[in-house]
């Protein structure tokens, strides 16, 4: 064995040691929380804005006989997702895990964290079936879903702007159409109406046709369902095309948008955060969110950093570092502080985050502007007025109901 | 008469003027106005703004000195504490406090201000004589509200977003004890007589009831019914009733001292953020920051009986009495 591999086996041991073991000598009990993200681009918001969370846990974890510890993996695939965090809980203790990736790799995350007995929280994916059908109580999801970006669209142009008239343009794929569903549920839920739809081959690289037979439809909205690179293409033709019609979505990558030409860019989208949002302490969030990463923060960094900053609450508050504790915090539902200005709960029935969305519009720079000046902040939705007995129904304005949800919990 | 005689007694005389003007001047109220950058100075008597101060970028905590001859104010993006100088409504100097000072309490002496670092997570001691900072304790993270225990022993500091409070003794500027309130801690508040501290937390809803002696948590009163943001917090100077300033809420909760249940709630003005009490415990007072104005508060009937104009972004208040 040379020195090296000593090395490695003496981390390993020290990892998997049991927790009294692993208490430091100050006599704090160490903490470790997991980070496993996918090698893509947004992958490298979440990293500091973790350990920035597990910083500013730190400050006063002392007090309370704790210290926060972040561990962290990269996946490159979702085999690969489903070994880093299986290492991440026997090698390095973690109690629990966040992060996330595409479907696939937060599934493998949710397989893995399943087996091992820990909480896994979804910072990545919005997939309706991770929080549907493949729910499990031990997976708590703070990325917003699909139904609640739709949602969130819907009230702010149906109920908000009066456009009513949506028209819908939809990639042959499984991804594509389930977006479509959402949207359209999200319009029928505000009550207005469908007046085109187009549907494309998930290869083609050309819109301009379908979006100009949508718009002959004299829709009030263009709703494009496309994400990625393709979602930046239909958006730039309908520049070219010159097409004076509301455009919006419900799946938007900020991170996406600032690498486009923003000439190119156009519509309303819902977003988690915004490094623009100034309300509630968000003013000094964003600051320091922007010092670690060293750029301004988009919706993945406030993500990570609230799922760790949960972890540490549930932990600090709850006073247990088991699974079963932490799940019984969560599952209380007291509410979690996360710069969004009111406290935020779980939703019992999927375990869902509820909270407020953001909504922007694209945007040019002005001059004299940064390249992540490409939006503006319109609002927050649920828009205010909207009727509920508690905060809580309030926010369930956003997303599938308890009626609408296929999750059903099994006993821990 | 050589005009050195004419020159001096025509300053003497103004200077007894000044005097004659300063002991007549009656009680006002210090606004701080974070949006427009100033301090508006409030005449009670005649409920009429008498002066416009400008003081620097981003004025928040503000609070007046036991000899009422000077009004701080936290200028958080100067990095400054400005001085106003109460005769001539004037800033008349500077004092560096640490980065981004935002809340502040003066020692009961007023030799020393104990002030939030919001930025640095820390809280700074300013000896006012010599007019630096002395000492730099860390705290939670995002530190804002401070307040010293009447007999001076004690300075409590929330932290926003470690949820605590940071116990300081304030002879060695050391923090002895850390203690977790409601969720985003602002405004702290000692009782008259130091056996209470309450502290409202914003996102909780919630009015932290901590024992002053032990440092201990031992209530937590709810405040939160709608859209209540606690901020402010007041002790009537009998101790009985305890003021929340609630933001967006636009009310004032009054809080029974000895039963912690809350009495009920006063319409003020938009976004009710900072709070004060007379000496003379007859008014209370808002900063309220979006209507940019001030509601009096009659405290034996608990009602609005008037209200006055501020600047945008109307935050705290300092009482000259």
């Amino acid at each position: 064995m040379n020195r090296r591999d000593f090395l490695r086996a003496l981390a390993a041991s020290l990892a998997a040691a049991p927790a009294f073991l692993r208490r430091k000598a100050s006599g704090a009990e160490e903490v470790a929380i997991g980070v496993l993200v996918g090698s893509g681009e947004s992958g490298r918001y979440v990293v500091p804005a973790a350990q920035l969370a597990v910083d500013e846990a730190n400050y006063v974890a002392g007090a309370f006989g704790k210290v926060v510890r972040l561990v962290t993996e990269v996946a490159t695939s979702a085999d690969d997702a489903e070994k880093k965090a299986t290492k991440l809980v026997r090698q390095g203790g973690a109690k629990a895990i966040i992060g996330g990736g595409n479907d696939p790799l937060s599934q493998a995350i949710q397989a893995a964290t399943t087996r091992e007995g820990i909480i896994y929280l979804n910072t990545m994916s919005r997939s309706e079936v991770l929080r549907g059908a493949r729910c499990h109580r031990l997976t708590f999801h703070v990325e917003a879903s699909l139904a609640m970006y739709a949602d969130a669209i819907g009230q702010w142009l149906v109920r908000g702007a009066k456009k009513t008239r949506w028209g819908f343009l939809t990639p042959e794929t499984e991804a594509g159409a389930e977006i479509e569903r959402m949207a359209e549920r999200a319009l029928r839920r505000q009550g207005g109406t469908t007046v085109g739809r187009q549907v494309v081959s998930a290869g083609t690289r050309d819109y301009r046709a379908a979006l100009t037979t949508l718009a002959k439809a004299g829709p009030d909205v263009l709703v494009i369902n496309l994400a990625g690179s393709s979602l930046l293409t239909a958006l730039a033709q309908v520049n070219e095309l010159g097409l004076h019609i509301e455009v919006a979505g419900v799946v938007m990558d900020a991170t996406e948008f600032w690498q486009a030409e923003p000439t190119n860019l156009a519509g309303v989208w819902p977003a988690l955060w915004f490094h623009g949002f100034d309300r509630y302490s968000g003013r000094e969030l964003n600051k320091r969110l922007a010092e670690a990463l060293g750029q301004p923060a988009e919706s993945r960094a406030w993500a990570n950093f609230t799922a760790v900053k949960a972890v540490w609450e549930a932990i600090l508050r709850g006073g247990r570092t088991d699974t079963a504790g932490l799940v019984s915090f969560f599952e209380k539902g007291r509410g979690l502080d996360a710069h969004k200005g009111q406290p935020l709960t779980f939703r019992p029935w999927d375990h869902q985050l509820r909270q407020p969305l953001m909504v922007l519009r694209c945007r040019v720079p002005a001059a004299g502007a940064t390249r992540w000046d490409i939006f503006e902040l319109l609002g927050e939705v649920p828009l205010r007025g909207t009727p509920g007995k508690s905060q809580e129904e309030i926010l369930d304005t956003l997303g599938l109901s308890e009626a609408e949800s296929a999750c059903r919990f099994a006993a821990l | 008469m050589s005009l050195a005689r004419i020159l001096l007694s025509t300053g003497l005389m103004g200077l007894w003027l000044l005097v004659i003007n300063d002991a007549e001047a009656g009680p006002r109220l210090y606004v701080s106005n974070e949006f427009a950058n100033t301090v508006t100075v409030i005449d009670l008597d005649t409920q009429k703004s008498v002066a416009t101060i400008p003081v620097g970028k981003r004025p928040r905590g503000i609070k007046a000195s036991p000899d009422r001859r000077r009004v701080y104010v936290a200028t958080g993006e100067d990095n400054v504490i400005a001085v106003i100088d109460t005769e001539r409504n004037s800033v008349v100097e500077k004092i560096p406090a640490g980065n981004d000072p935002e809340a502040f309490a003066l020692s009961p002496d007023g030799r020393f201000i104990y002030v939030s670092n919001e930025e640095s997570h820390t809280a700074s001691l300013i000896d006012v004589a010599q007019r630096k900072v002395v000492g730099t304790v860390k705290v939670g993270v995002e530190p804002e509200g401070v307040a010293v225990s009447p007999d001076g022993k004690w300075v409590y500091v929330s932290s926003e977003t470690s949820h605590t409070i940071s116990v300081i003794d304030a002879a060695t500027f050391k923090v002895i004890t850390t203690v977790l309130v409601g969720d985003r801690p602002r405004g702290i508040a000692f009782s008259p007589d130091g056996t209470r501290a309450y502290v409202a937390a914003e996102v909780g809803g919630t009015v932290s009831v901590m024992d002053a002696k032990t440092h201990k948590l031992i209530d937590t009163i709810t405040v939160l019914r709608g859209d209540e943001k606690p901020m402010g917090v007041a002790v009537m100077p009998d101790g009985k009733k305890v003021y929340v300033s609630n933001g967006r809420g636009d009310n004032v909760a009054v809080i029974d001292a000895a039963t912690h249940k809350v009495l009920q709630y006063i319409p003020v003005g938009k976004r009710a953020w900072g709070i004060a009490i007379a000496p003379d415990g007859k008014r209370a007072f808002t900063a309220n920051g979006v209507s940019a104005d001030v509601s009096v508060i009659d405290t034996a009937a608990d009602k609005v009986i008037g209200t006055l104009p501020a600047g945008k972004g109307a935050w705290g208040i300092a009482i000259v009495w």
